[in-house]
């Protein structure tokens, strides 16, 4: 056996050199914050402060419902996939050039908290705690190019009100803290937010049980002006509307509306101009495009002359697929894939772009540990396994890449 | 005698028991070592975003075991050793998702970013040093890259001092003979 002493120096000096190089291709400037004890989850948290004996009696049932749930997975996830063999799709650590961070909502009352996740792999890097306790975040979006982000969080539950904050997110995932937004607070529980890539507009959508019907708003925020529409006044099966996006100028707005008596989703999709005066939401609306398959998820691109839009494959449900449509004829571009089983669940996944509008983060409510990172010009899709995955809240749009 | 080709951190004094600024603690271990536990990841597992996760774990998993470190120096050692078994646990996942995937869609050892960062000659090593058995990948970069002595490396590794020597003897044999040197 030769010694260390025998080894060609040049051989450990390539070695050397080559392992520094590599390394050095993360800096200082790219890492996460220390971790907080807040990283953990609620049972890392609990079980240290119980007594031994008493964490082995309470492990014990969790452990085995964790083998039933295992068994019933593999069962249902697993051997389906062997036997269907490879799903054609390369795993990998993320997309170049996709934003590394998003946040998200987790919906769980206990936590209270936004999360940003790395989006390589789904994991919480940090948490922006709400502004008080009492205070739970409703919605999220990103606002402009910067990394900065808004935040929509109760101000008052006795009054309805909300109030918007600001914040970023930093190289290393690290947010800043919650900054107010100078602008009156909103009535009502936001739905929904959406942001605009020059950073200059928002608009958001509130209902909730203090709000008399659903309204959407757009905030100019130089002017501080804000105009809000309605579409429809309630009944047994009310008029919906939703899924608001806008263009990188904020001056188009995108969005679903249709009766809510449809099994297969609002099927009708509008723009409308940002400047237009408030009322009706559909009065200086155009109609845009209608499909029988009903409409999931609907994006206005950036220039607004295109919108991605996730749909069943066929009227009656199949997969679901995301489409390229125009906005101008109404006629699909191209189909950008296949992105969900789909199933009698209306498993339909909610999407958010990044601020160049050429990346897709796509999450799924229905299907927790779904994520996956989607190139728009090519409709390369990139599954993200994540052992932690982002548990999003409800139906509602919950994240901002 | 070999040479370390970065220094080794030092100061890990600052550890105490006390379980109630365990957090300051921690912070400050994250501060002095995070990057090149950071690092060192990376060279086992390939992808920055895993790496850095293996490491938030780890340092996290000082929280549950800082109290029980009877010994406050072996904080640094109790975080490589975690690290290195993080890189396992990636390294497995990996493996089982390849088994499900066919050969062409085999998961990229070395992310494009960094192999393109490393340059031709540098890549041609590494991607030597990824196709060699776990253990002896770990030994190199354990001893190449943090520059430890082959009995820190025996104690991180559990195993004997003489097996460290001669998994390395081994894994640069290999080397030398993938990159074209003569050993």
């Amino acid at each position: 056996m030769k010694g260390r002493e025998d080894m060609p120096a040049q051989v450990e000096e390539r070695l050397r050199d080559a392992f520094r190089a590599a390394a050095e291709a993360i800096t200082a400037r790219d890492l996460p914050g220390p971790p907080t004890p807040r990283d953990r989850s609620w049972v890392a948290r609990r079980l240290p402060e119980w007594t031994p004996r008493a964490r082995v009696r309470a492990v014990i049932p969790v452990v085995a419902a964790a083998c039933v749930a295992v068994i019933v997975v593999a069962a249902t996830l697993v051997a389906p996939r062997v036997l269907a063999g490879p799903p054609g799709r390369v795993a990998a650590t993320g997309l170049a050039g996709a934003p590394r961070f998003f946040a998200g909502l987790t919906g769980k009352p206990q936590d209270n908290a936004l999360n940003i996740y790395r989006s390589a792999t789904g994991r919480v890097v940090a948490s922006v705690p709400a502004p008080r306790p009492d205070r739970e975040f409703e919605a999220v979006a990103r606002l402009g190019g910067d990394r900065t982000y808004v935040a929509a969080a109760v101000a008052s539950s006795r009054a309805c009100t909300t109030q918007l904050y600001r914040f970023t997110i930093g190289p290393g995932g690290r947010p800043s803290g919650l900054i107010p937004l100078s602008v009156p607070q909103i009535t009502g529980v936001v739905m929904e937010l959406a942001g605009s890539a020059d950073g200059n507009v928002l608009a958001y959508k509130v209902g909730g049980l203090c709000a008399p019907h659903l309204v959407t708003g757009v905030i100019h925020l130089a002017t501080r002006q804000i105009t809000t529409w309605s579409y429809g006044t309630g009944g047994l099966q009310p008029p919906m509307d939703g899924d608001l996006s806008l263009t990188a100028d904020g001056s188009a707005l995108g969005f679903m509306a249709g009766s809510s008596a449809n099994p297969y989703g609002l099927a009708n999709v509008w723009v409308l101009p940002t400047s237009a005066p408030g009322g009706p939401l559909t009065r200086h609306a155009r109609k845009v495009l209608h499909l029988r398959t009903g409409v999931f998820r609907v994006l206005l691109s950036n220039t607004g002359s295109q919108m991605y839009v996730e749909t069943a494959a066929a009227p009656r449900g199949g997969a679901v697929i995301l489409s390229l449509y125009s906005t101008t004829t109404g006629k699909r571009i191209r189909l950008l894939g296949r992105i969900g089983p789909g199933g009698m669940n209306r498993a339909e996944l909610s999407f958010t772009p990044d601020a160049a509008g050429k990346h897709l983060l796509i999450y799924g409510y229905f299907h927790p540990g779904h994520l996956e990172e989607m190139n728009l010009s090519t409709g390369r899709l990139i599954p993200v396994t994540t052992a932690q995955p982002p548990v999003m809240d409800g139906a509602q749009p919950s994240a901002a890449w | 005698m070999r040479k370390a080709s970065t220094s080794r951190p030092r100061g890990t004094a600052v550890v105490q028991r006390a379980p109630a600024v365990s957090e300051q603690l921690v912070d400050e271990l994250y501060r002095g070592h995070a990057l090149r536990l950071t690092r060192m990841a990376l060279l086992l597992v390939g992808d920055q975003p895993s790496a850095e996760d293996v490491v938030q774990d780890a340092f996290l998993g000082l929280f549950r075991g800082l109290g029980r470190l009877n010994d406050s120096s072996r904080a640094v050692a109790y975080l490589r050793v975690s690290v290195l078994n993080g890189c396992r646990s990636v390294l497995r996942s990996r493996q089982r998702a390849r088994l499900r995937r066919a050969a062409a869609d085999e998961l990229p050892v070395w992310s494009a970013e960094s192999a393109a960062l490393a340059g031709e000659d540098r890549r041609e090593v590494l991607q030597a040093v990824s196709q060699l058995p776990r253990r002896q990948r770990e030994v190199l970069v354990l001893r190449y890259f943090l520059g430890l002595s082959d009995s820190e490396i025996a104690v991180d590794l559990g195993v004997s001092r003489g097996t460290v020597v001669s998994t390395a003897s081994r894994a640069l044999a290999a080397l030398a003979r993938k990159v074209g040197e003569q050993a």
